[in-house]
């Protein structure tokens, strides 16, 4: 866990950095350490739910505060999240004039044809399906790469 | 000569009415008040075989009934004491038939009574005509009383004039009731006022639904034909002919209730299968990536039986989560909404038989579409799954390659014993007797394989209101106890285990469904070698003019 800081504070981040939405603690670790994996050497900030997500954007609309904004690379963005609906998240992000620049990446068990077009729709830039098997896995996060 | 004269004139007068009563065909006597004939006509003397001699010692009732005493009901009789004609039916086979017998008192100058005019008319035909018709009214009558259907008569008015039993069990009334009331008391005017008028030109033969109403006010569906008939004087009669299908609807209603519930359930539990088969995916992903990061992170300290135990998890996670993608296949072909649109089949097939061209090859397999394939109604993307998933199943178990079509528990459980190479050619020669003429027959399928390569046939027939599309193989078969089975997803995954080839019929055969067909698989060479999958498509009114000259091939 050596690259994920939580979101612990609201200090300005020096440096760039990733978002990782993803409710799922043993999915988080494990997209994590495929990053790390990949020599991604970036920040990693975990966000565990969508309202979680949607009050750390609020917070620098709150301050006016979008220089940060500009250290985020990337976001990684499950979809199957709880109070607050991955496509929801995106929503939220894409439809904020402030946010929307930063790429989305959607990460997800769903496969479903609807889904993936009315995530792309939205505004998602890449849509990785969670293969079952880790192995493939890891050759799909290496599109991550493009991005950072 | 006056008196002459007088004399000739009475003899002729005289000779005219002896004629007269000769020609006459009914029987005709005189009798006096004894019951003797004094005079009888020609038709007298040829029925009873006298001479006139004869007839003054005998009583008249010897003569006509054979009898010693008279007649029981003898109309003469009763003329001779009531002085008065009178007239009665008598039926005695000793007269041959039945008679019409009239008696006419007959009086003197001074009005003495002194004998009868006895005329019996033979009116034999005539009783059994009536007789018959009689019978046949009584059967017509007892046919309409025994009727499961109400069957009521009524004139142009709508008066009721024929009610029957049925009639009576179905509305309550008792005929004494209902005779002569309008048949509005049990059928809404309205509806009766416009089949009245229609069926003076025509028959109604189909029959139409009506809203009955019953003695206690309670109404009932009715199922109605009417038909009319003109009788004398340009008037009409209409029968009504009634059936209460109070329970035939209910029972239609609950069949549709029950297949409602039925496919929302069903619908619900697809949902629930489909939402835990997703929710599965979330930990096996997880499983699968610890297991590989405890591979990678303590590889050098396992042992061959620690790398072995990582293997098996590998592997097993792998099924798992083959199954749960092959459930949620198969549950999505019910869930997505369809495409329906008019798409040409044989670009279909050609373009999936274009896609599978490298295995086809590798395989030496000689593919050949038959010509003019319909133009069908259908999701073209989900046809283009049907056709590729059967083809790629023919491809799979052409049986020549021995890894595929053999392997693991498919050859045994599935797929017949390899037949030689010998036997295959048998086979080929048989289903290659007559040359198709596919586009992809002449060109590139064709290079390279002799005689003895295996085939793959596509084709369709025009049959009634359905397209029946073939696809077929000179692979080693399927037994007959898994043809059925083969199309069945949780009964195959449990049962039959099919490596390769996946849940991919059951999907078809979804696919198939939702396009209102059926499909199976069929023997071609009833020996048990080869297979033919066929699958209907029906044809629709856009569709079929397309196709009306589609030749099939006989090869196929």
């Amino acid at each position: 866990m050596n690259y994920c800081k939580e979101n612990e504070s609201n200090k300005p981040l020096e440096e760039a950095m990733i978002l990782l939405i993803e409710d799922d603690p043993d999915h988080a670790e494990l997209i994590i350490d495929v990053l790390k994996k990949e020599n991604i050497k970036k920040e990693i900030v975990l966000l565990k739910d969508g309202v979680e997500t949607r009050d750390y954007f609020h917070k620098f609309d709150l301050e006016g505060n979008y220089e940060i904004c500009s250290q985020i690379d990337l976001i990684i963005l499950d979809l199957n999240l709880p109070k607050l609906s991955g496509i929801d998240v995106l929503k939220f992000i894409k439809n904020n004039a402030n946010f929307s620049s930063i790429p989305i990446i959607i990460l997800s068990t769903s496969s479903d044809q609807e889904t993936i077009d009315e995530a792309f729709k939205i505004g998602a830039s890449d849509y990785i399906i969670k293969p079952d098997s880790y192995d493939a896995f890891v050759e799909k996060i290496k599109i991550l790469k493009e991005y950072c | 000569m006056a008196n002459k004269q007088l004399f000739l004139k009475v003899e002729q007068g005289r000779d005219e009415w002896q004629k007269t009563f000769d020609a006459i065909t009914d029987i005709i006597t005189i009798h006096d008040k004894d019951n003797r004939i004094i005079r009888a006509n020609k038709a007298f003397f040829e029925k009873f075989n006298v001479s006139a001699e004869q007839l003054s010692d005998r009583k008249c009732y010897e003569i006509f009934h054979d009898i010693d005493t008279p007649w029981h009901n003898c109309p003469l009789d009763r003329s001779i004491k009531s002085l008065r004609p009178e007239i009665e039916e008598v039926d005695d086979p000793h007269m041959g038939g039945i008679f019409l017998v009239s008696t006419y008192p007959l009086f003197d100058e001074k009005g003495k009574f002194y004998g009868v005019v006895h005329q019996a008319k033979d009116i034999t035909k005539m009783k059994k005509v009536e007789r018959e018709i009689i019978k046949e009214k009584e059967y017509t009558e007892d046919l309409i009383e025994t009727a499961h259907d109400a069957i009521v008569c009524v004139d142009e008015k709508g008066t009721i004039n024929v009610w029957n039993k049925s009639a009576e069990i179905i509305f309550g009334y008792v005929k004494s009731e209902i005779l002569g009331k309008s048949i509005s008391t049990i059928i809404p005017e309205d509806i009766l006022d416009r089949f009245l008028q229609v069926s003076k030109i025509i028959t109604i033969s189909r029959v139409i639904e009506v809203s009955g109403k019953t003695k206690d006010g309670i109404v009932i569906p009715v199922e109605m034909s009417i038909s009319s008939r003109e009788i004398e004087k340009g008037g009409y009669t209409f029968t009504i002919i009634m059936r209460d299908i109070t329970f035939q609807k209910e029972a239609k209603k609950q069949l549709v209730e029950k297949a409602n519930e039925l496919r929302k359930v069903n619908k619900e539990l697809e949902d629930f299968v489909y939402i835990v088969s997703h929710d599965l995916k979330e930990p096996l992903f997880a499983i699968g990536g610890y297991t590989s990061r405890l591979f990678r992170l303590y590889e050098d300290t396992f042992d061959d039986k620690g790398q072995q135990y990582i293997d098996r998890i590998k592997i097993n996670i792998e099924r798992i989560s083959q199954k749960i993608q092959e459930i949620m296949e198969v549950l999505k072909v019910g869930r997505v909404a369809y495409d329906f649109k008019n798409n040409d089949s044989g670009a279909i097939v050609t373009d999936v038989v274009n896609t599978l061209e490298s295995k086809v090859k590798a395989k030496r397999i000689k593919v050949s579409i038959e010509d003019n394939l319909p133009t069908v109604l259908c999701d073209e993307k989900r046809m283009k799954d049907v056709f590729s998933n059967l083809v790629t199943n023919a491809i799979k178990f052409m049986g020549n390659d021995k890894q595929t079509a053999c392997r693991g528990r498919v050859g045994s459980a599935l797929r017949r014993s390899r037949p030689s190479r010998h036997r295959l050619a048998v086979d080929y020669r048989r289903h290659g007797a007559k040359t198709p003429h596919g586009p992809l027959n002449k060109g590139k399928y064709n290079e390279g394989p002799n005689r003895e390569s295996n085939r793959i046939g596509i084709g369709c027939h025009k049959n009634g209101s359905y397209y029946k599309f073939h696809v077929e193989d000179t692979g080693i078969g399927i037994r007959e106890e898994y043809r059925e089975q083969i199309f069945k997803v949780f009964r195959r995954l449990k049962d039959v285990e099919t490596e390769g080839t996946g849940v991919g019929l059951a999907i078809v055969k979804k696919i198939v469904e939702q396009h209102k067909g059926k499909i199976w698989a069929e023997n071609p060479a009833g020996n048990g070698r080869g297979t033919r999958f066929c699958f209907t498509i029906p044809v629709t009114k856009t569709t079929s003019d397309h196709h009306d000259t589609h030749k099939v091939m006989a090869g196929s």
